[in-house]
């Protein structure tokens, strides 16, 4: 009896250990499960919320109308047709709309370019690069520029009507013939290196400076030489003809370790400078080299300063025989703005560092007198205006416009200066800048954008009595994209 | 309309969820799911939802003749005809320029080359028809009485454009009968944002480097550079693709549909047969299901089914001689390991395989990335000593270290640490509860992170947009 009734007991122990440990596995299947839908829960909860947010933010959220680091209006909202909609363009321009004109995008693209900047480390002395191999070119075979000097004419000065004196109290000689200066041949010392980074196509130095990686081509510097020398052959030796090709900043705050990154823009210009025939070359990369600790250069924009600007015109000027006005306050209004971004900024995938080191942004208004036509780039007149805008008028970005207005119009300035010399500049947005410094240089001065320009050049020239041509542009534009358009305007 | 941009995360898709939500039947909820899948597809482009619209009534009929007939030579008949008709259908939209360019090249003829503007999605869908006529056909499946319910398969919007492949059995029964449960909601949220920031954070800023590199300066690049630059691609291209198709995964979990997985960590693999099992398994396995079978002439012939699929598998990738010579370059590979057999492979040292598999894997992406075949040669070129300009230079290496985070963390998204983290997780309910958490975490800022980073316009589309 007593052993049947043990095992009973056993078993009805055995049976209840069993449904202990199946109820306690069942609450623990149980706790996992509401552990688990708790959670599931959460997780949906936060990620629910987040899109519900961004859904909510996108659709109430206050729409930009206008990108001022892009300077640009943003895409406007499309209206419905059927027809636009079948055409495909409403889905198309309606998602277009909605993507560029996030609420608070200046923000947001300002921490996608930190994002960005901070993916990894800095290298060697402290650069990083997000951007493309700069595309070098080897210089080919060098001609002998050692004869080009005899291919250098002397500048012919014209003699006015009457002779005149000059604001500045100098006079020229009629009679006189000047050689042109010879080019530097000796590329200066980098300045003391600085980390900094690659960013687009531009180089971003740790304070804030930023240099477009232009350099230029051989080839197509020869190209330009053989171009501009057609337009010497063709207004003979009546007219001076002048290259000057200016370099760019990369050519003087490049970090030395890192100049390989760009092209050699010295080195391709003295290289075009040895194919001019009858052109004369204006040396300013030996100007600029003399005065790189000031601000030739702009430090967030790809194109130089109006002081910059003003070297170059000087060395012109000088090469052209004719008087050129001190930048004082007698002869120009001193006018500067804080707070300039310019083009280097959207160049550059909107780096932080660069919106982050704004700079000053100065130009000078020549006191003399003058009258500035504007014509179309097919020479129909359109108004007489002011040589410079008023710099409150432009978005930050368009500042440069100042200098006559851009590159809008083919611009006639006649000035109160009679010394018989009538200048024809053709430029890219470089060549904006120097006519205010050559108002005290010259009675009459034409400018023309070669890229929009729509007649002949030498044409106008000999209609106009040129004596002088001045080409104006930079290295990447004189020896790339541009030469087609120079030889479309002869 | 893109995955990774603004308008389908924070409009497209919350309206689709708020009014699938909002319909309570299932038929209701298929209906919504097609109207929105149809709009997705016609945005920017409406015209090609007809011919969506037209496949889909053509195989509808097929799949019903098939079910029909008794006759096996009427059934051959219609699955012929239709086998034709969507073949047809990817050969006119996305090889009618290619073909009539070498018939001219070849014969010296003059014959107009056709300006067909590629379909987005055509080769998956058509792909997946097919995988449905024939599976019909075969019996594997019954034929779908409901034309709704067919177009809800052709057309569902989560993987209509850049796959996985679905087959019709795998979601079947989902059209008819699904519940989506809070486990499914969460992980298809989850895998939704880990796809999205696949594609955003890691692809998006990878191909970045893919540009600077290989993309735009191949003549100028050294050995180092060259190397650099199609590692990167490889790592971009996985995290491109596979971000896709977890978004895909993803979306259809929140729908309550179950798609197969078309990844799993293909870079971890250890010889080329490997890779396959591993990337893109969806168009694998159909190839390997839907023309490994086929006969020539009554017989099987291994080798020239392998070619075959090799072939296909190049000439699905693009209309252009490049995929064809990166197809049969894998089935050069694929054939090869199979003739040295599996067991003889196992018995070379790991290292060496690893090796051997990414070296393959790399120099394969530069014969996929160059459709140029100057391009091409360079890339030959500048992978060995012949290289012109040098070893290596600043250029990679600075690229290199300015990217360095942003490398390395995708070197480690190729690893298996979701699986991992699963395993932790099931050691105790406190470590799941962690993981779970900071999951959760993760995820959101990955969501808050990807959504800022797709304010930039210059996002790039899906590399596999247009397959």
């Amino acid at each position: 009896m007593a052993e049947k009734k043990s095992g009973r007991q056993l078993a009805a122990e055995r049976e209840d250990r069993e449904l202990r440990l199946e109820r306690r596995k069942r609450r623990v299947l149980a706790k996992t499960r509401r552990r688990e839908n708790n959670l599931f829960s959460l997780n949906i909860a936060v990620i629910i919320a987040i899109f519900a947010f961004g859904a909510l933010f996108m659709t109430f959220g206050e729409r930009p109308k206008i990108s001022e680091e892009e300077n640009r209006d943003l895409a406007k909202c499309p209206t419905f047709t059927f027809e636009s909609y079948f055409k495909g363009e409403f889905t198309k321009d309606f998602a277009e709309f909605y993507n560029d004109t996030v609420p608070m995008r200046s923000t947001f693209k300002s921490m996608i370019s930190a994002f960005r900047a901070n993916l990894g480390i800095k290298y060697g002395s402290g650069e990083t690069l997000h951007g493309p191999l700069p595309n070098i070119e080897s210089r080919p075979d060098r001609p002998d520029n050692s004869s080009s000097s005899s291919k250098k004419p002397p500048v012919v000065v014209v003699t006015p009507p009457e002779t005149s004196s000059t604001s500045s109290g100098t006079t020229t000689s009629s009679s006189t013939t000047v050689t042109s200066s010879s080019t530097s041949s000796e590329k200066p010392n980098d300045i003391d290196p600085n980390g900094g980074m690659m960013s687009g196509t531009v180089f971003v130095l740790n304070d804030g400076r930023a240099l477009a990686l232009s350099g230029g081509s051989y080839s197509g510097g020869q190209h330009y030489a053989e171009t501009i020398n057609q337009y010497k052959q063709i207004l003979g030796d009546g007219v001076n003809v002048y290259s000057l090709v200016s370099p760019t900043a990369v050519s003087f705050y490049m970090p030395e370790e890192h100049a390989d990154l760009a092209g050699n823009e010295w080195d391709v210009i003295d290289y075009t400078n040895g194919f001019l025939d009858g052109v004369i070359p204006i040396d300013a990369y030996s100007v600029f080299d003399r005065h790189t600790s000031e601000n030739i250069f702009m430090r967030t924009d790809h194109h130089w300063s109006s002081l910059g600007a003003y070297y170059a015109a000087q060395e012109f000027a000088k090469v052209a025989q004719v008087d050129f006005a001190k930048l004082n306050d007698e002869n120009f209004e001193k006018i500067s703005r804080e707070g300039y971004v310019g083009t280097l900024y959207g160049y550059s995938g909107e780096n932080q560092l660069i919106k982050d080191n704004p700079e000053t942004f100065t130009y000078y208004k020549p006191r003399n007198e003058f009258t500035t036509d504007f014509y179309t780039h097919a020479l129909e007149y359109q108004y007489t205006g002011a040589l410079m805008l008023d710099i409150d008028s432009l978005d930050v970005v368009s500042w440069y416009l100042v200098n006559i207005c851009g590159d809008n119009y083919a611009v006639n300035v006649n000035t109160d200066c009679h010394n018989g010399r009538r200048l024809m500049i053709v430029k890219d947005s470089y060549g904006n800048a120097l006519p205010p410094f050559l108002t005290n240089s010259f009675e009459e001065i034409w400018v023309v954008d070669m890229r929009y320009f729509e007649r002949s050049v030498t044409e106008l020239c000999k209609s106009e009595g040129i004596t002088d041509l001045l080409f104006a542009m930079n290295p990447s534009s004189a020896t790339g994209v541009n030469q087609e358009n120079l030889s479309n305007i002869i | 309309m893109i995955f990774s941009s603004l308008i389908f995360m924070y409009l497209f898709l919350p309206l689709c969820l708020i009014v699938y939500g909002l319909v309570k039947p299932l038929k209701g909820k298929n209906v919504v799911l097609i109207v929105f899948s149809l709009m997705f597809y016609a945005w920017g482009e409406p015209v090609r939802i007809l011919f969506l619209l037209l496949s889909a009534v053509i195989n509808y009929f097929v799949g019903i003749g098939i079910g029909a007939v008794k006759s096996e030579k009427l059934q051959k008949l219609i699955v012929g005809g239709g086998l034709v008709y969507n073949i047809g259908m990817i050969v006119v939209f996305k090889y009618s320029g290619f073909l009539v360019e070498n018939v001219n090249a070849i014969f010296g003829a003059k014959f107009p080359v056709p300006e067909i503007a590629i379909m987005a999605g055509i080769s998956f869908y058509t792909f997946q028809i097919i995988s449905y006529i024939v599976d019909c056909y075969w019996g594997k499946v019954e034929p779908q009485k409901s034309f709704p319910k067919l177009l809800l398969y052709i057309c569902l919007f989560p993987q209509l454009i850049a796959g996985p492949i679905v087959r019709y059995s795998t979601i079947a029964e989902e059209i008819d009968n699904r519940k989506t449960t809070m486990k499914d909601l969460s992980e298809g949220l989850t895998r939704l944002v880990v796809g999205l920031a696949k594609k955003v954070v890691l692809a998006d800023q990878l191909y970045r480097i893919v540009e600077n590199t290989i993309g735009e300066s191949i003549d100028r690049l050294t050995v180092a550079g060259t190397w650099y630059g199609i590692i990167i691609y490889s790592l971009y291209i996985y995290f491109d693709f596979s971000g896709y198709s977890d978004m895909a995964i993803g979306m259809g979990r929140i729908f309550g549909f179950h798609f197969n997985e078309n990844f799993n960590h293909p870079y971890i693999c250890k010889d080329i047969q490997e890779f396959w099992q591993r990337w893109h398994i969806s168009l694998g396995s159909f190839f390997r299901d839907y023309l490994m079978p086929i006969t020539f002439f009554g017989h099987r012939n291994k080798y020239f089914s392998l070619f075959l699929v090799w072939l296909c598998t190049g000439v699905w990738h693009g209309a252009s001689w490049n995929y064809v010579i990166w197809g049969l370059y894998y089935g050069a590979f694929i054939v090869l390991e199979t003739v040295i057999g599996k067991k003889r492979m196992n018995k070379i040292p790991i290292v060496i395989r690893h090796i051997y598999s990414k070296l393959v894997i790399f120099i394969g992406y530069g014969i996929f990335f160059f459709e140029d075949f100057d391009q091409l040669k360079l890339f030959f070129r500048n992978i060995t000593p012949l290289n012109p300009n040098g070893w290596s230079s600043s250029f990679e290496a600075m690229s290199l270290s300015s990217n360095l985070w942003l490398i390395i963390a995708a070197i480690i998204c190729t690893f298996p640490l979701i699986d991992l983290g699963k395993k932790l997780a099931a050691r105790s309910l406190e470590a799941k509860t962690a993981l779970s958490i900071s999951g959760t975490a993760v995820c959101a800022i990955l969501l808050v992170t990807s959504s800022i980073l797709m304010v930039d316009a210059t996002t790039n589309a899906f590399l596999y947009w247009n397959y």
